[in-house]
């Protein structure tokens, strides 16, 4: 071979198993992306020793960062990997599991909790049923949509979680997604009726009070999710909704 | 009867609207997904969703709505479904409206339209560029609200692999595989809806997801279900190239004013952006005035394919044409199309705003899949929109919406029909399925255990047999050449020729598939056990659509065979005596073709027969004409 | 954090999150820069100081206020913080963003201003317990008194100015960044561009709170200049501390003699 790709890859074959790392080298082509490579190692599951290997599991799906699959770490990142250009990353290329949620095996991880959250507080704008009543929503501006679409971009990818200081096995902290989806759904012209609800959800243990303000969850958003304005926000509604309980109830 | 139970096989826009239907009428539904539902394919659909609003100005109509539809499906769509499809556009949006998608907006605030190919009006609503994620969101939403209210059961991580029928070869129910641990359960239902998507994966690289195998349809195609019109599939004109995946670079970009040109000289070597105006070929705007950039999607790709493998005019010589939108201000850019041009950059590594894209057709949407019947309603002419006919496929209890059913599109699918078909069969197929339950006289409740212990058995069977295999063929190897084949014959031109050669590819490879053996035998979270499986039912849908298309010949939409073409005779329009005699073998030709080419499988390959299309609506009195 | 006292943490998780906040702001802050100013007034001669202190201490009410208004909401604000110091896990070497270094640094600053507060009480205010004369017996000679807790009293006066450096710089930025993380937290700063902003100012704030406080520190460690009667203070008290079994009740009508 001449040119190769080089993959170091933390492996785990279950839940329960000690991980291990296993290394891998294909042949270069142009304009390969961190699964496109994984896809090739499927057909060659052949280590650096020369041994055949069960191919490494992931999870993958859109190949185009809009659907949230393949989060893990590349080179330390927490990312989409479908989007990491080999060409743009230093090799070895590492390859991890994110380290904030339970591994199902290799890079494929449960994100079951983040789904769960967004129950939890009530991410959606209630409907009297899915029927048509002959009438759109309350019109938005065109400067709340702008800020309503970035939210709504959010794949539920967990990036956010990984990168939080905050997010961990043993902190009940909802986690910086869930804030943006908040803000998303009481900034609705009628979603904003339940606001209370929503608020009183991140007002519970485990809500908004678990930011510490680490504003890493912005950062490392693959989809540039404004998620400290929505804290801030939600900071806001919520000091406003507090008073709202102590004073007029 | 006992409590009845729903099982929705797929969690994009169509599974996700029937469980809602179903959940709002008060069942209790188990929606199955190979993940979790909120990273669907239906979240890659990027321009919109049409629905008439005449916000324009335009004075456009519901009626150009539906002739649209039916005209860019070359009249082979069954027309009741299409009218109450359109008619019901503007209802279903407000609907998404008020689930809170982030629709974008008139400076008045109200839900702004588009351009889109294939029509004249602006009657496309978007959010953003990812209009699709924004839709499938919105419903995903609203699902969770019923799975957090203990109405919805979502069982994420499970693949299905076949129906349970009982002895009257009636529904009952679905084994599936819990992906995670490897074992196999069956699961009892009174009512069973598909809504598994497309099936792109068989040519190999296509826009879809990595999951869009088609393997479920295939499933119950080969337990029974009648496979449509397999032969259309279409190739959308615009993709990025890739390893892994064509990209999709949207309509959108046309519709906003996006240009498809090559250089005028064969093997122009400067770039794209250094080739002065006057030495640029607009070669769909030459050739199609009335629409240009926006021709339906199967005349743009045949140009395209035209001029680069016909008049060796493709960019370096390459099968490439270039997607123009430099002329465009950026800040118009950004806030029509930022999310799909930033994907061109992150993929392509070239800025899109001062370059023109590479791109080339790429197979894009099925618009064959399960036979689906509908109920038409003989006051209005359209679907009754409440009846267990709809969507309702061949095997009894078994519904099919989405992407893997056939009805709507016809021969070619307009875009932005995409979102609104998926979302409004998904919430027909809810209502029919509900509909079926209200009459169902016997539940599965009475369907002895052995019925499902068989099936889970036989299941298992398969699995076992595939991971005690050794030394045989690997699974990606058999459809990469899956995709080989259909990508070499099976694409935007097909000739006989070359599709009995598919025919015969296939059919070694169907054999070679029964010998795949797995790198991986464990019992934990194995991803080779149902990869295998699905490259093996990718072959034999694969085997559906390439016998279909032999079968038809003829050119119609999305399929085209140079040897049977009816030329428009050029220059000449209605009227004149040559173009009369050209629409009177147009219509010879429908008489012998205008029929739904239907599949069954035999354990010899698909059987085709030809059913009759609905064309109450518009009968098909003039060819399309795109000029 | 729910480990100690799972109940009330966490049913008021919300609520104590907001106090702490709050605390660290008003009284704490606020306390802070009243403590830096009347420090500072040591810059402006002795004399200046032990007015303003003789003012303080002659307040109405003087510890009820001390324990409503400093102990209380200090005990507060340090024991919550442990809590919440907890719960973080640390990640910057990954994620080396400013903000993430501020998250951070608030962490370390905390506990260092936790141990330097402790210090600090100890070494004034809580002297007594190992038999140093109480700060108030040092009227009306604070200025006196102080010079000598620094220079003369159990370490070297280096290696109590480097705590008080250290002490004072971790002070004023945890109270400089803690008023930035209290407008999010509050929600009165909520978008970027004006969290930038805020920062900015919080950032002058930081320097001009540090040398503030230095410049007390070199007042009240360097300056010689005499006073009225200082000297006579400085070996009053001098030989106070030095007779460390003295009865605590007797001294301050020595110091009045």
């Amino acid at each position: 071979m001449d040119k190769v790709i080089h993959f170091k890859i933390k492996r785990q074959d279950g839940p329960n198993s000690q991980p291990y790392w296993e290394e891998f080298k294909m042949p270069y082509a142009p304009q390969h992306n961190v699964i496109s490579a994984l896809l090739y190692l499927r057909e060659h599951p052949v280590n650096t020793r020369g041994q055949r290997v069960a191919p490494v599991a992931w999870e993958s799906n859109c190949m185009e960062e809009v659907c949230g699959a393949c989060s893990m770490l590349v080179n330390g990142v927490p990312r989409q990997a479908c989007a990491a250009l080999v060409d743009d990353l230093e090799q070895p290329i590492v390859l991890e599991p994110l380290t904030k949620f339970p591994i199902i095996r290799d890079l494929a991880v449960d994100r079951q909790k983040m789904f769960d959250a967004l129950i939890r507080v009530k991410a959606w704008v209630p409907l009297d049923g899915s029927q048509d009543v002959h009438e759109p929503a309350p019109r938005i501006s065109p400067a709340d949509q702008a800020l309503r679409y970035v939210y709504s971009r959010c794949m539920t990818c967990g990036c956010c979680m990984e990168a939080c200081p905050q997010y961990h096995d043993h902190s009940d902290f909802i986690g910086p997604a869930l804030f943006g989806q908040v803000a998303l759904h009481n900034s609705h012209p009628t979603g904003g009726f339940f606001k209370a609800d929503r608020l009183h959800a991140l007002m519970d243990p485990g809500g908004i009070a678990g930011c510490g303000n680490a504003q890493n969850c912005f950062k490392v958003c693959p989809k540039d999710i404004p998620l400290t304005h929505a804290i801030g926000e939600l900071g806001r509604q919520t000091t406003v909704q507090w008073l709202r309980d102590l004073l007029m109830k | 009867m006992a409590k009845q139970r729903v099982v929705v096989v797929g969690g994009g826009l169509g599974g996700l609207w029937a469980t809602l239907r179903l959940a709002e009428a008060g069942h209790s539904v188990d929606l199955f997904s190979m993940f979790q539902v909120k990273r669907s394919h239906s979240c890659c659909a990027q321009g919109g969703i049409n629905a008439v609003l005449d916000i324009k100005g335009q004075h456009d109509s519901i009626e150009q709505h539906i002739t649209d539809t039916i005209k860019g499906g070359d009249y082979l769509g069954d027309q009741p479904p299409i009218k109450t499809m359109c008619q019901d556009a503007p209802g279903l949006v407000h609907t998404y409206d008020r689930m809170g998608v982030t629709f974008s907006r008139t400076p008045e605030g109200i839900m702004d339209q588009r351009l889109f190919g294939g029509v004249k009006n602006r009657r496309t609503c978007f959010a953003g560029a990812t209009t699709g994620a924004q839709l499938l969101y919105g419903i995903d939403e609203q699902v969770r609200a019923h799975e957090g209210g203990g109405r919805v059961r979502k069982l994420e991580f499970w693949e299905f692999l076949s129906l349970v029928l009982d002895d009257q070869g009636v529904c009952r129910g679905v084994a599936a595989l819990n992906v995670r641990n490897m074992k196999v359960e069956t699961f009892r239902a009174d009512v069973v809806l598909l809504a598994t998507g497309g099936a792109g994966l068989i040519w190999g690289r296509s826009t879809m997801s990595t999951n869009c195998t088609g393997a479920a349809a295939a499933r119950a195609y080969q337990q029974g279900a009648k496979f449509a019109n397999g032969e259309f599939a279409q190739f959308h004109p615009t993709a990025m190239k890739g390893h892994d995946k064509l990209r999709l670079m949207s309509e959108a970009c046309r519709g906003e004013g996006g240009r498809i040109w090559v250089p005028r000289k064969a093997g122009d070597t400067r770039l794209g952006r250094d080739i002065p105006e006057n030495e640029r070929f607009y070669f769909l705007e030459e050739w199609y005035p009335a629409y240009g950039n926006t021709s339906p999607r199967d005349v743009a790709s045949r140009a395209i394919v035209r001029v680069t493998r016909h008049m060796g005019l493709g960019v370096r010589g390459q099968d490439i044409v270039y997607l123009d939108l430099t002329h465009k201000s950026r800040e118009f850019l950004e806030a029509r199309l930022g999310g799909i041009l930033d994907m061109y950059q992150t993929f392509a590594g070239v800025d899109p705003y001062t370059n023109p894209m590479e791109v080339f057709p790429s197979m894009h949407y099925t618009m064959g899949g399960l036979w689906v019947g509908f109920d038409k309603d003989g006051q209005t002419g359209g679907m009754a929109r409440i009846s267990p006919k709809n969507h309702a496929t061949s095997v009894p209890g078994l519904y099919a919406c989405g992407e893997c059913d056939f009805a709507y599109h016809g021969a070619n699918r307009l875009g932005a029909n995409s979102l609104l078909s998926a979302s409004f069969s998904g919430r027909v197929a809810g209502d029919a399925a509900a509909a079926y339950l209200k009459n169902l006289k016997s539940g599965c409740d009475k369907v002895p255990d052995s019925v499902y212990d068989a099936e889970r058995q036989r299941q298992a069977e398969i699995n076992q047999a595939l991971l005690a295999r050794t030394g045989g063929e690997n699974a990606s190897t058999l459809h990469h050449q899956l995709g080989e084949l259909m990508q070499q014959y099976v694409f935007v031109e097909r000739d006989n020729a070359g599709l009995d050669k598919a025919l015969a590819g296939i059919a070694e490879l169907k054999e070679r598939g029964r010998k795949i053996s797995l790198d991986d035998k464990g019992n934990w979270s194995n991803q080779s056990l149902p990869w295998a499986r699905q490259v093996q039912d990718m072959i034999v849908l694969g085997e559906v659509m390439t016998k279909c298309a032999r079968l038809r010949d003829e050119c119609r939409g999305s399929h085209y065979k140079a040897e049977f073409e009816l030329k428009q005779p050029e220059g000449k329009f209605a009227g004149d005596p040559e173009y009369e005699a050209y629409t009177e073998k147009w219509k010879a030709n429908n008489e012998r073709w205008l029929k739904h080419s239907i599949a069954t499988h035999t354990p010899a390959g698909p059987q085709v027969e030809y059913w009759p299309v609905d064309s109450s609506v518009m009968p098909p009195t003039k060819p399309r004409d795109y000029r | 954090m729910t480990d100690t006292t799972p109940g009330l943490l966490d049913r008021y998780q919300f609520q104590l999150r907001r106090l702490h906040s709050l605390s660290g702001i008003v009284p704490i802050g606020f306390f802070l820069l009243f403590h830096l100013l009347t420090n500072s007034t040591a810059f402006l001669g002795a004399e200046r100081y032990d007015t303003h202190v003789q003012q303080i201490h002659d307040l109405p009410w003087l510890p009820v206020i001390e324990f409503l208004f400093i102990f209380l909401p200090l005990a507060f604000h340090g024991i919550l913080g442990i809590a919440i110091a907890w719960q973080g896990k640390l990640n910057v070497r990954q994620y080396p963003y400013m903000d993430n270094w501020r998250y951070t640094l608030q962490r370390i600053t905390a506990w260092i201003t936790l141990v330097f507060v402790a210090i600090h009480l100890l070494h004034f205010r809580f002297a007594y317990w190992f038999g140093v004369p109480e700060y108030a017996s040092a009227h009306p000679y604070f200025f006196a008194f102080t010079q000598k807790g620094f220079l003369h009293l159990w370490l070297p006066a280096w290696l109590w100015i480097c705590m008080y450096v250290i002490g004072v710089s971790a002070a004023a930025f945890h109270f400089c960044n803690g008023i930035v993380t209290f407008c999010i937290t509050w929600g009165i700063t909520v978008g970027v561009e004006s969290r930038k902003k805020l920062s900015l100012v919080a950032g002058v704030l930081c320097i001009v709170l540090m040398l503030w406080g230095f410049v007390s520190l070199y007042a009240l460690t360097t300056m010689t200049r005499p006073a009225h009667g200082a000297a006579e203070a400085a070996r009053g008290s001098e030989q106070r501390i030095s007779t460390p079994y003295m009865a605590r009740h007797e001294t301050p009508s020595a110091a009045r003699e």
